[in-house]
């Protein structure tokens, strides 16, 4: 997984995920050639969450580009460490075109959300591991839904509420804070399948244990979406923000578009590394390798692909149908099977 | 105790993880900590630069009263040109970081060493 993601938010606005040092400088290259074009580059740096010198440079490279037309770089929201050094080295090296926002793009009617199908849609699942999948669902979440500052996954593992993965530590902390009450919007998730809000978690005590502990963290409001995948819940995304009535409409329609195409690549991931691993459950593991290889092998002939374009087209149907590669396996040897039978194909 | 690392840019991330559970372990305030990790991130990363070695040793010692946190590169045969060296610039933001930051290298082995020092306050102990 890459240390730092890139998202163009707007025309001249990007948001940086993750940790931007010196392995990953080239990543920056988009955001410099929009520099390069004149005018204002906002970044939300709401989700960096480390910066070294060299990538403290690469800013200051980018904010002396914007000088030459007169422009600022801007940055939102930076995390209070990264906020220090973004000032440091404003005044070392003089940089007056930087400026640090703390408005909240987010909630702007104007913010243009990354494209979070286009990106799911990218996932090699074989790439992630389940706990990978989860991880990446919650970062784009964080990143994508409007309001949210941090998102967990959880998921049900032998009938009990785990955090699976979160899109940073706050989103860690406050996801491990629902399993021990047994309490909290995700928990509700798994109970109800229907998604849960608390505009404020200051005076709706629908959690009690889960909301004092919550407010200790930060967390003033949140959102528990349904995580399905082939007919069923079987987790929940869940964004936090540090504001209360941080969620709105738009933010309901992003978290449901991105909760139905990451459980999914979830699910899929899920069931790649069963299949692969042969670690737990080796008979039905060898049992869905075998299905997947035949069913790879019949688009091989047909098709005339390779096998990993013949897996890619599972993976493919499986999430724009929203079935299980081991269902699509199934169908495509028995629709092979058939038309054998009856004398079709050789 | 002592780990070594590629001299790889990837190396970056496991280096700082390695600090962090460190400095995590001496219970520092998170501004120490996230200070520490970006201290010696910055001083590999420096080390990167200009080594063409193929490992870092990064060395960690926690004391009662400080911690001492040393890079080091394995380069035996280069000799150091003026414009190769590390500048006392480079190493400003680390300077910020920590209390003493000091660049040398060893005359019995031509390595190049960062060795950083940052006292603990009344969180920290070893």
């Amino acid at each position: 997984m890459d240390l730092l993601r890139i998202f163009q938010t707007e025309p001249r606005g990007f948001r940086l995920v993750g940790e931007l040092d010196l392995s990953c400088l080239d990543l920056m290259k988009p955001v410099e050639e929009t520099a390069s074009g004149g005018g204002d580059v906002h970044l939300d740096l709401t989700r960096l969450t480390f910066v070294d010198g060299a990538g403290l440079d690469r800013l200051a490279a980018l904010a002396r580009i914007l000088v030459t037309s007169s422009s600022r770089l801007v940055a939102l929201r930076p995390q209070r460490s990264i906020e220090r050094l973004l000032k440091r080295m404003a005044a070392v090296q003089k940089l007056d075109n930087l400026v640090i926002s703390r408005l909240s793009k987010m909630v702007d009617d104007s913010f243009e959300a990354p494209d979070l199908p286009r990106d799911l849609s990218r996932v090699m699942v074989s790439d992630y591991t389940p706990e990978g999948a989860c991880r990446l669902v919650a970062e784009l979440a964080a990143a994508g839904i409007p309001g949210a500052e941090s998102a967990s996954i959880t998921v049900r593992n032998a009938g009990h509420p785990i955090c699976a993965a979160a899109s940073d530590h706050l989103g860690d902390t406050v996801g491990a804070l629902e399993v021990q009450p047994n309490e909290g919007p995700s928990v509700e998730v798994l109970r109800t399948g229907r998604r849960q809000v608390s505009s404020s978690l200051v005076t709706q005590k629908r959690w009690p244990e889960f909301s004092n502990r919550a407010l200790y963290a930060g967390v003033a409001s949140v959102m528990s979406q349904p995580l399905p995948a082939h007919g069923s819940t079987f987790g929940a995304l869940t964004v936090f923000s540090t504001r209360e009535s941080a969620f709105n409409q738009s933010s309901f329609e992003r978290a449901a578009g991105l909760a139905a195409g990451g459980g999914v690549v979830i699910a899929n991931s899920n069931l790649y590394w069963q299949a692969t691993e042969l670690t737990d459950q080796p008979k039905e593991a060898l049992e869905s390798r075998a299905v997947i290889d035949q069913a790879k092998g019949i688009l091989m002939a047909k098709e005339r692909i390779s096998p990993d374009e013949a897996f890619s087209l599972l993976l493919k149907t499986s999430q724009n149908g929203n079935v299980k590669v081991r269902d699509i396996a199934l169908q495509i040897v028995a629709e092979a099977q058939g038309l054998r039978t009856k004398g079709i194909v050789a | 105790m002592k780990q070594n690392f590629p001299a790889d840019t990837t190396s970056l991330f496991p280096v700082r993880e390695f600090v962090r559970s460190r400095a995590l372990g001496i219970d520092l305030g998170p501004q120490e900590v996230n200070d520490i990790v970006l201290a010696v991130s910055d001083a590999c990363a420096l080390l990167l630069r200009h080594s063409l070695d193929t490992s870092i040793v990064l060395g960690w010692e926690a004391g009662n009263n400080e911690i001492v946190v040393t890079v080091e590169d394995q380069d035996e045969i280069r000799v150091w040109a003026e414009e190769g060296r590390i500048s006392p610039e480079e190493t400003s933001l680390i300077s910020d970081l920590v209390d003493n930051v000091k660049v040398e290298t060893l005359k019995e082995t031509g390595h190049t060493v960062i060795r950083m020092s940052k006292r603990l306050g009344k969180r920290g102990s070893a």
